[in-house]
């Protein structure tokens, strides 16, 4: 496997304010990454340096093999993007903005795009500016799919639009992953969930983890410990226990390295006998929870 | 270039209603300029907006111009990182060509068409002068839309960049009023190049700044190398030594070497009481009055500077350094004076000092070559040196000229008792019978200056318009009259030599020259302090 977006110690300081530290970042090809973090983590400094809109302080980064410093013109034949604060030219109506996009690229497929603005249900005679926040999104992802892309980059596509448009974006983009590299930040966790294959949790600025969403939701459990009268913990705990709670003869925790062996006999020596042990899978959102109150506590 | 003409198509769907303002606003101006080239003085005809628009209407189409540049640009905004079509695949040179061949095609490829119809509506002819108007185009495209492009580059938004244009001309006066007060940098034509050295230093940083801001749209960078190229610009105007120049220039010439004999009268002690404006005055006015002969026939001495530096026995009290001026004299030799005009800031603590005033005069002499005469026509007539000309009834003493982008570089003489010229029954007009003269100095008969009308109409003006008291008080203007069958001679102006010379003028003090107005140059030609 190829890696479609590579950074290596990415950094950006805005006058002595660090928004990204040292973020190391591979994203595989065919992959659908979902940067992930709570607002003003790094994730739109991120995207910004990896489509050269904003330069980096230090560090590297590539985007399908080429530095990101030198994406400009032609790079953008392959790769799709979209923001939630693109300003899209109003003056121009939704037909003649896809016609006029239709010649910056040899890939483009005509039929593709009558079949997105379709699916979109954008009437092509409106003007830009007449467009609600929803649709102006839906147009931009219909821009950025309709040449078949090798990646495709969205940032926080879904901030602020309702249900019904989110599933109309998410549909439409997943109809064409196959064929693509997603690389996608927001902070709308159960959206993602239901579609990333790879996730990276980005915190002030630093990543905490990337990995595949199997592989973290299979790390991650929500463990209750109810013990035999007296449920106070005992010091220390490992490191990977977070937000540990203990009331009424039962102990809650997060555990970030689970594995059921591992687990229960640290349960066994720091408790010893426990009345009952549950381990319960966790979602994103409560996941991204856990790790965000690590770092508040921090 | 399918990207450049893409691109261009898409700037015509949007800016359609401005293409056709502007369309309008050029024929606007080509009906006004051919109404004004048709112009009968004798049989005047009457056109709507005439009065209003030829002083008017370019400064309005420039304007628009600029406008339009700045939308046109920011269609496509460089700065900020959250325009729509910087992820596309645009190749910034094929960006900028296409916004370029956009001011081409609908801003100079028009005004090109009505310079050239300019040119033969007013009967003269468009091929030999083709390359003129080309250049009339370049310069207007690096004085006006050049620095228009760089403005919309560097800025975000319409209301953004007209902000800037603002400051920017508060800044450029400011800084201009400053750097006048550099000494002798009024004499900066002394530098050779300098000029155009500054012009290709802006040129360059203006250029550099569009185009880096295309290429890699480093905003900051950008406005960065704009300002260090003006500071710079700035920097070198203060910094000159204009007086090494000038004196390199004009070296110094014995009296026997000068081009003009200059000597200055010995003043009488002024007894004269100021009268009541001139306590509120802040520029006091100096006269210093000068004999002038000598000057060789066929001749003309341009005084391109004088340096005033007033010294007592206690040293040098007073020397403003050098100061342009644009005084002729010519071989018949009239009485002449320098007028000067003296801060009284400067002037109060030494107005009573005695000492030696020197004035130093930077002097070039012109040959007249190539002379000939020419009768003057009844109406109007053409002369190949000064283009079509037409003797005005109500202005006696000039000829009306207009000619391809410039005024010709021309030695004119009209001797009146060649002529039998009637003067006209005005009451505040004396006769002029002495020769007069009227000049342009030489000029690059092939060049143009940037502006948009290529016919310029220029006055051939005899004689000094000098006013003099009559022996019963009575203020009379001294006309030279010119008429149909007169014969004027001319000849272009050919630069032989420069040089500087000398003149003292001792035992005197500056209170000595105070011009008070009570003689003929009138004290109100003096703004008076409300």
């Amino acid at each position: 496997m190829t890696a479609v977006i590579r950074t290596e110690e990415l950094s950006k300081r805005y006058r002595g304010v660090c928004a990204l530290d040292r973020v190391n970042l591979e994203v595989q090809e065919g992959a659908i990454y979902a940067l992930v973090g709570p607002n003003g983590a790094g994730k739109t400094t991120a995207i910004k340096i990896l489509m050269n809109l904003i330069a980096a302080t230090s560090g590297h980064a590539a985007v399908l093999g080429v530095d990101s410093t030198l994406i400009r013109g032609k790079s953008y034949t392959e790769i799709g993007y979209v923001s939630e604060n693109q300003e899209i030219p109003g003056w121009m109506k939704v037909g003649a903005l896809l016609e006029y996009l239709r010649d910056f690229y040899p890939t483009w497929d005509r039929d593709l795009e009558d079949s997105l603005l379709k699916q979109f249900d954008l009437p092509r005679d409106r003007k830009i500016r007449a467009l609600s926040r929803g649709m102006k999104m839906k147009l931009a992802l219909a821009g950025a799919l309709a040449f078949h892309p090798k990646l495709i980059v969205l940032d926080e596509p879904f901030g602020g639009l309702d249900p019904l448009v989110r599933d109309q974006l998410i549909e439409g983009l997943l109809e064409r992953a196959a064929e693509s590299t997603v690389f996608i930040s927001s902070h709308d966790l159960a959206e993602i969930e239901s579609f990333a294959s790879h996730v990276g949790y980005l915190e002030q600025g630093t990543l905490r983890f990337s990995e595949e969403m199997t592989a973290l939701a299979a790390r991650f459990r929500e463990v209750e410990i109810t013990c035999e009268g007296d449920s106070r913990v005992p010091s220390p705990v490992p490191a990977s226990w977070l937000q540990l709670k203990s009331s009424a003869g039962v102990v809650r925790f997060v555990d970030n390295q689970f594995t059921e062996d591992k687990t229960s006999a640290e349960i066994r020596r720091l408790f010893g006998e426990v009345k009952n042990v549950e381990y319960r899978p966790m979602g994103l959102r409560a996941i991204f929870l856990a790790m965000a109150r690590k770092g508040d506590e921090a | 270039m399918q990207q450049i003409l893409h691109i261009f198509k898409k700037d015509i769907r949007r800016h359609w209603p401005e293409i056709l303002i502007s369309l309008a606003l050029l024929g606007l101006y080509a009906r006004i300029l051919t109404h004004h080239t048709d112009y009968d003085p004798l049989h005047p005809s009457y056109f709507p907006w005439a009065q209003i628009s030829e002083g008017t209407l370019p400064p309005l189409m420039i304007i628009f111009w600029i406008f339009l540049t700045i939308r046109l640009v920011q269609g496509e905004t460089l700065v900020g990182d959250t325009q729509w079509w910087v992820t596309k695949p645009y190749e910034w040179w094929k960006l900028l060509a296409a916004k370029e061949i956009f001011l081409l095609a609908f801003i100079g490829a028009p005004l090109f068409l009505v310079q050239l119809y300019l040119l033969q509506h007013a009967g003269f002819a468009i091929h030999s002068h083709f390359f003129g108007v080309l250049q009339m185009q370049l310069a207007l495209a690096v004085i006006l839309f050049l620095p228009a492009v760089a403005l919309a580059s560097l800025t975000k938004s319409l209301g953004q960049a007209f902000i800037v244009l603002l400051i920017v001309f508060v800044l450029i006066s400011t800084v201009t009023s400053q750097l006048s007060k550099v000494p002798n940098s009024g004499m900066s034509s002394a530098v050779g190049g300098l000029g155009e050295f500054q012009g290709v230093l802006t040129l360059g940083a203006i250029v550099g700044a569009a185009g880096w801001q295309y290429a890699r749209r480093k905003t900051w960078a950008s406005r960065g190398l704009l300002v260090a190229g003006a500071m710079l610009v700035v920097l070198i105007d203060a910094l000159t030594p204009y007086a090494m120049f000038v004196n390199r220039k004009y070296p110094l010439l014995e009296p026997k070497d000068a081009p003009a004999e200059i000597s200055a009268p010995v003043l009488p002690k002024s007894t004269k009481k100021p009268p009541d404006w001139f306590g509120r005055i802040t520029g006091i006015p100096l006269t210093i009055p000068i004999n002038v002969s000598g000057v060789g026939a066929g001749k003309v001495v341009l005084v391109d500077g004088i340096r005033l530096t007033m010294e007592t026995p206690g040293g040098t009290i007073w020397q403003p350094g050098w100061t342009p001026q644009g005084m002729l004299f010519w071989p018949e030799g009239r009485q002449n004076q320098i007028s000067y005009a003296i801060d009284r800031k400067k002037f109060d603590p030494i107005k009573t000092q005695t000492g030696t005033l020197h004035i130093e005069f930077a002097l070039t002499e012109y040959q007249a070559e190539d002379a000939r005469d020419i009768v003057l026509g009844s109406g109007k007539f053409a002369d190949p040196t000064l283009g079509q000309c037409t003797l005005l009834p109500w202005s006696p003493s000039q000829i009306q000229c207009r000619r391809p982008f410039h005024a010709p570089g021309v030695i004119a003489r009209f001797d009146p008792s060649q002529a039998s010229c009637q003067a006209s029954a005005d009451d505040t007009a004396m006769r002029d019978d002495k020769i007069s003269h009227a000049w342009y100095p030489p000029s690059n008969e092939d060049s143009s200056a940037p502006g948009l009308n290529p016919v310029e109409t220029y006055p051939l003006a005899f004689g000094s318009g000098q006013v003099v008291l009559t022996p019963d008080k009575r203020p009379k203007r001294m006309t030279v009259y010119l008429c149909p069958g007169a014969k004027v001679t001319l000849a272009k102006p050919h630069a032989v030599r420069s040089g500087r010379v000398k003149v003292d003028l001792d035992n005197i003090t500056l209170q000595d020259l105070v011009n008070f107005g009570d003689d003929a140059q009138g004290s109100s030609q003096y703004s008076l302090i409300n």
